[in-house]
């Protein structure tokens, strides 16, 4: 097994509104692999924006994370994140230099009025001693290496002169800049077009091997999620239902919840003209959380009696995957 | 409902273009223009799902719009039941707008934050004062509870409600008026992935109960696949391929569906990185000035130059390409899942 | 981010899995209004919503005029002019015969300066005016039908002086002055702003619905009224009405001409909302359902921003006060025997009168009271109006 990278542990992060305190994150433990990819997929609400944005404490008003700990372990000594003071000097460098960050839309995260060149030579300068001249040749060789044609004439280009899928490769590039060893991706090609997002994840994909570079990578879509992940965490409703190796989830998903998304988003050449099995129900409000297990009003093997009152204990098998299930509670090889 | 051969189509559209004016000159004449639709033939058959297949600017959404009349044709013909749609007066629009209805993308923004459910899906019957009182009432929780509502949430404002239920208000509201035709642009695209295949079953079952022809907007092309009975796949303002589901999806005829087949990903990671997946370049033509050519032939691997990049080309046989016949092209990747 | 992104908002959906009738589609939506959400966004400014409630007390001025004023409007007292303000006291300690209870004010002695030959009043401890609450007055009919003949506060023999305001130059009591002055000035700009609303409203829809030449004609409009400046174009309207026009007339004229002027940037506000309004697919689902233009205007697109054109209109209403304050202060809106703020503090720009009186200068505060308070209102509903964007 690869080194850890980054390890989540026991993160809350709540969100205040007039009508209580909104656990947006409500106790994850995550671990990212050094030089793999870790997929964190889950719908609305589930909570995986604001775990990625909480590792950087990039969480905004009225959220704040509550408890847990983020502890990095790319430098010599490994540090909680989370401890560190807002002018800390290790939190300045890993932001968008030890971990480059990318969001699903391009065209928000970039300045509107200043060059992709500008842009990606202010961030190279913030964390390298280049100077001008030659921090705007690596801000060409960045645009090239993205895959944007005419490096040289793009660096000087806007961002509303550059399609969507163009403005993603310029965020990439920018989040490139420090050279990372861990790259997050909120959604970043859900707002893309299909043949654009197969580029995007291929060109991830080919960062990744060159650079030996760790990815966690946000997404809605179990497609993209088989197409990149090392390594899968589902969340719903704030917490992390099941972990596991990305063929081992699509081979034999064990929560509830994960097989019943597999089994209702159709897929390509298997539910041509059928109707789809589905999960009853609409995801919850994180506010109004069910008791018990918090799936279990959506799923069809709830136990009456256990599932609506007990909290699922977390069922850590034999080859290291886990799941948050009562179904597997007394299963050989398993410790609740 | 796939016996589509014996029937006259219910709708027939010829030749649509539709332009934006970008720019305008000193004198307010339009100097630079989008081709949204330019030039597309298409007709949809009583009962059936057709797709209407394409990325992010390929003028899908103003084509649906132009056939439901939100949107002005610059040229061509929308016919139906006998009457060019784009000709009619703004007072002979009334019984064409029950006949044909739209349900929107976005669940948030097509419902009026204002108004509680029984206005909104109500609004149809009160709007043309075909409906009031216990009447009223009555149909809109028949309707309600036909899409898998409560009627007693008919007071409740739609923030209250999540993407899934909303977009069952806006079916609600495009039925209430029993319409033939429901254009419905990218429905579940904004819902939640576990939400969808509720709204697609949903879809498939009051078509059954009502008799409805759908023509369905939508880039997911696993979606598509599900509910379509017919595809047509739009580039760039035209049709570049029309066929039969099972047909474009195991045998695609034009370079660009096969392009969008092998881009869509596959939820089985033993599939990864298979072969002969096919990249496109991102460069996209100038909308406002469109090549003579094969507007795909910027982006495509089996361009021939100085042939395809020259020479106009017309949908023949449901395919928009001069080398057609040369091509053996390759379908989806099934998922062994 | 867009609306549905995976932060969690205040009020979207809250489900249970009860009670539907497919189990499919349950849940349970929460239940506040926008109304509510509207008011919970709104407790949270707190200066908005202490000037809420004095901006009530204004209007229940506006309502009980009759009533809360002492005297009548016409009363007038000459052996009393120029008079300062009396201190309301419940206790008299300095009749000499211990602690005598009861609401009173002092009386007044008045000295003669032996060269100007000016009177002034001073208030003399000795003279115990008796003053009672819902005391008998002058007669008045309430609400303009109710004849009544109470007043809420007054000296318990009407012969005796209760002015607690002080008395102006003719021997008016100031109290009774501002409160009808109150009426008068408050709703000169409640009527101008709903006159100047009506305009704006009804053309800035049309100009933002429609766009095109109709939207140019209505703009082009606007940018004339506007290159017109404000205070030349009312003195001159002003100085045009004939001088022997009757008070109410008076007051209606001006305040039309207030609500000519005012119209044009709340048109713009609101052809601004509608220009954007116009793309977003609800309004076109209303035409797609067969609305009418009006129907789609009015029924769908002008009530989803009504918290805004309240909004709109309370922060209008302080511009209105003041036009009025300052037309009628120049001698050219209302004039006596009708009574605005303005007209009151006519009488306080004469340095040589104010030098002896200042207390002519109170209206001058419920001026900047009831600007700010309109001002303050206007924030806190234009802060609370779109409880989503949180």
């Amino acid at each position: 097994m690869a080194q850890p990278l980054l390890e989540i542990s026991g993160l809350r992060t709540g969100f205040e509104t007039h009508d209580g305190t909104v656990p947006a994150v409500d106790g994850v433990d995550l671990t990212v692999h050094a030089g793999k990819t870790l997929c964190v997929v889950g719908e609305s609400g589930c909570g995986k924006s604001v775990t990625a944005r909480s590792i950087l404490r990039l969480v905004e008003e009225p959220g704040r994370i509550e408890a847990g700990t983020v502890t990095w372990h790319g430098d010599d000594e490994p540090f909680d994140v989370l401890s560190l003071d807002h002018d800390d000097e290790r939190l300045q460098k890993l932001r968008g230099g030890d971990i480059g960050m990318i969001f699903q839309e391009p065209a928000a995260s970039l300045l509107p009025l200043r060059s992709i060149g500008a842009q990606l030579i202010e961030t190279i300068r913030n964390h390298t001693d280049l100077d001008k001249k030659a921090a705007r040749e690596r801000a060409i060789d960045l645009l090239q290496l993205v895959g944007i044609p005419k490096p040289h004439e793009r660096v000087d280009a806007y961002p509303f002169q550059l399609s969507g899928g163009m403005c993603q490769r310029a965020m990439i590039a920018i989040a490139l800049c420090a050279d990372p060893s861990l790259l997050i991706a909120d959604e970043p090609t859900t707002a893309l077009d299909v043949t654009t997002q197969a580029r995007i994840l291929d060109l991830m994909r080919n960062l990744q091997e060159r650079h030996h570079m760790a990815v966690m990578f946000i997404t809605h879509d179990l497609g993209v999620v088989a197409e990149l992940a090392d390594e899968v965490a589902v969340m719903y409703l704030g917490r992390v239902v099941e972990r596991a190796g990305v063929e081992e989830l699509f081979a034999d998903p064990k929560h509830p919840y994960t097989r019943a998304l597999l089994e209702s988003v159709p897929v390509l050449g298997r539910d041509r003209g059928r109707d789809l099995p589905t999960v009853p129900g609409t995801v919850p409000n994180p506010l109004h959380r069910p008791k018990g297990c918090s799936f279990h009003p959506r799923c069809r093997d709830a136990i009456a009696g256990r599932c609506d009152i007990d909290e699922p204990p977390e069922v850590v098998f034999d080859d290291g995957r886990t799941a948050e299930c009562v179904l597997y509670d007394d299963r050989e090889g398993a410790q609740a | 409902m796939n016996d589509t051969q014996a029937s006259e189509p219910m709708l027939e559209i010829n030749d649509l273009h539709v332009r934006f004016p970008v720019r305008r000159n000193m004198f307010g004449r339009i100097a630079v223009e989008n081709h949204a639709v330019s030039g597309v033939d298409l007709s949809l058959m009583p009962g059936e799902t057709l797709a209407l297949v394409g990325e992010s600017g390929c003028g899908k959404t103003t084509l649906g719009r132009t056939i439901v009349g939100a949107q002005k044709a610059t040229s061509g013909s929308v016919v139906y039941g006998g009457r060019d749609l784009t000709k009619l007066k703004n007072r002979e629009k009334g019984p064409y707008r029950r006949q044909i209805r739209m349900v929107f993308q976005d669940p948030f923004s097509s419902l009026n934050p204002r108004m509680t459910l029984r206005q909104v899906i109500g609004d149809p019957l009160v709007a043309t004062g075909e409906a009031s009182g216990t009447e009223l009432e009555d149909r809109i929780a028949e309707m309600m509870r036909r899409v898998g509502l409560s009627p007693d949430y008919m007071d409740r404002y739609p923030h209250a409600f999540s993407g899934g239920q909303r977009q069952r208000v806006n079916i609600a509201r495009a039925l209430i008026v029993e319409p033939k035709l429901v254009v419905a642009d990218e429905p579940v695209s904004a819902l939640d992935v576990s939400v969808r295949a509720q709204i697609l079953n949903l879809m498939r079952r009051l078509q059954e109960e009502y008799g409805l022809t759908y023509l369905f907007i939508s880039h997911d092309l696993s979606v598509v696949e599900n509910i379509a009975d017919r595809v047509a796949v739009m580039y760039f303002g035209k049709i570049v391929e029309v066929a039969d589901t099972a047909d474009l999806y195991d045998k695609p005829a034009h370079p660009y569906t096969e392009a969008l087949m092998s881009a869509a990903p596959i939820p089985n990671p033993a599939q990864r990185g298979r072969k002969g997946r096919i990249l496109l370049p991102d460069e996209l033509p100038d909308p406002t000035d469109p090549p003579p050519g094969c507007s795909f032939a910027s982006r495509c691997g089996y361009a021939e130059a100085g042939r395809c990049d020259r020479d106009p080309v017309d949908l023949v046989d449901g395919v928009r390409c001069v080398r057609k016949n040369e091509l053996d092209l390759q379908g989806i990747v099934k998922a062994d899942v | 981010m867009t609306d549905h992104s995976d932060a969690p908002h205040a009020n979207s959906a809250s489900l249970d899995s009860t009670g539907a009738a497919d189990p499919e589609a349950d849940g349970k939506p929460a239940t506040a209004s926008q109304r509510q959400l509207v008011w919970w966004s709104f407790k949270k400014h707190r200066l908005a919503l202490v000037s809420a409630w004095l901006l009530i007390g204004l209007l229940v001025v506006v309502a009980f005029t009759e009533f809360l004023a002492p005297y009548d409007v016409r009363h007038r007292d000459s052996e009393y002019t120029t008079a300062p303000p009396q201190v309301l006291k419940i206790v008299d300690t300095d009749g000499g015969d211990g602690w005598r209870w009861g609401l009173h004010v002092d009386g007044y002695t008045s000295e003669q300066d032996e060269r100007s030959l000016r009177i002034t009043y001073e208030t003399n401890p000795d003279d115990r005016v008796e003053v009672g609450f819902f005391v008998k007055g002058e007669e008045y009919e309430l609400f303009g039908f109710i004849p009544w003949d109470r007043h809420l506060i007054g000296p318990k023999d009407p012969e005796d002086p209760m002015y607690l305001l002080g008395t102006t130059t003719d021997g008016k009591d100031l109290l009774t002055d501002l409160v009808y002055a109150t009426r008068v000035s408050t709703s000169v700009g409640i009527i101008g702003v709903a006159l100047a609303f009506l305009m704006g409203i009804v053309l800035g829809a049309i100009s933002g619905y429609f766009g095109g030449w109709i939207d140019n004609g209505i703009q082009r409009l606007i940018e004339l009224v506007m290159a017109v400046p404000a205070i030349p174009l009312w003195l001159g309207l002003a100085a045009a009405l004939p001088t022997d026009m009757g008070p109410v007339m008076r007051y209606f004229i001006i305040t039309t001409i207030l609500a000519v002027v005012a119209w044009t940037g709340l048109a713009r506000e609101v052809r601004g909302r509608f220009l954007a309004m116009r793309s977003e697919e609800f309004v076109t689902s209303a035409r797609l359902d067969g609305s009418g233009h009006g129907r789609v205007m009015f029924r769908h697109m002008l009530p989803s921003f009504s918290s805004h054109i309240i909004a709109a209109l309370s922060l209008s209403i302080p511009t209105m006060i003041l036009a009025e304050t300052a037309l009628s202060w120049l001698g050219l809106g209302l004039r006596p025997p009708a009574v605005s703020w303005g007209v009151q503090l006519q009488e306080a720009s004469k340095w040589s009168v104010l030098s002896g009186a200042p207390w002519l200068l109170i209206p001058g505060l419920a001026v900047v009271i009831a600007v700010l308070a309109f001002n303050f209102v206007g924030d806190g509903l234009r802060d609370a109006a779109d409880p989503y964007k949180h």
